[in-house]
């Protein structure tokens, strides 16, 4: 699983991932991801190269919504694909983790 | 590369492909079998709806046994994979100890493991379960179409 940093206007910082958000994939980034979820204060996850997501996954992901929002912070994810957006409604974890679609929406959802 | 039909056209006209696997109770033991079935569904005609659904219902049973089942870290989990009449079936067997994820009360903490069971339930066709011989025996079953998740389930 690959996680990039790119820092964009007003202070949003954009972390997109790439790869399976399973076990292994949510091992390897949780670390690093947790980390800048919590000391960032604008938060866009960008989802949409995500193909396949698992519980553990999801428990990632509530993880840093949490942590980022303690802080009093906002983190919201970008285009999930369909198929990972199913397992994210089913498991109802959508009640939790603000999704939103094209990054100008996601951009207003931080601000 | 030549494909192999995810049912044959008889029931009769070829044998049944199977494999199995062996794994350990660590959680590298999720990613491996992911590998595992990779490898078994690469050359067969599957969607990837289906493919999507095997491999997050092997995801989740695997970590479940791993994570609760209370195995020994050398604790012996056996999977194998067969195309069946109708379908693919995914069967695991544990020595953890007895649970059963088919009638299994959702846990009211969603972050300690019910997430897991809810997409196992949904993404598999039919799920059945037998303590059998010290061991849990799960076997999922997955229509060649995969339609998943199942209306009203």
């Amino acid at each position: 699983m690959k996680m990039e940093l790119h820092d964009l206007p007003e202070g949003v910082t954009r972390i997109t991932l790439a790869g399976d958000l399973d076990a292994r994939g949510a091992g390897e980034i949780d670390l690093q991801f947790q980390a800048v979820a919590a000391s960032r204060h604008k938060v866009v996850v960008d989802m949409s190269q995500v193909g396949f997501l698992a519980s553990i996954g999801i428990r990632t992901l509530i993880q840093a919504v949490k942590a980022n929002n303690g802080k009093g912070g906002k983190l919201v994810l970008l285009d999930p694909v369909e198929a990972v957006w199913k397992v994210i409604t089913t498991c109802g974890a959508d009640a939790v983790l603000p999704v939103a679609h094209g990054l100008d929406a996601a951009v207003a959802g931080v601000s | 590369m030549v494909s192999t039909p995810l049912l044959p056209a008889s029931a009769e006209a070829a044998p049944i492909p199977t494999s199995e696997i062996a794994l350990t109770g660590h959680m590298a033991a999720v990613g491996d079998a992911g590998d595992w079935l990779a490898t078994w569904l690469e050359p067969r005609e599957a969607s990837a709806e289906l493919v999507f659904a095997m491999r997050l219902c092997l995801e989740e049973a695997l970590a479940n046994i791993v994570m609760h089942g209370g195995l020994e870290p050398e604790g012996a989990i056996v999977a194998s994979l067969a195309e069946e009449a109708g379908g693919v079936i995914l069967r695991i067997s544990d020595e953890g100890r007895p649970f059963d994820p088919v009638t299994a009360e959702l846990p009211h903490d969603q972050e300690i493991g019910g997430n897991g069971l809810i997409l196992i339930r949904r993404y598999a066709s039919v799920m059945s379960y037998r303590r059998e011989g010290g061991r849990n025996h799960l076997t999922l079953s997955f229509s060649r179409l995969a339609e998943t998740p199942a209306p009203g389930r």
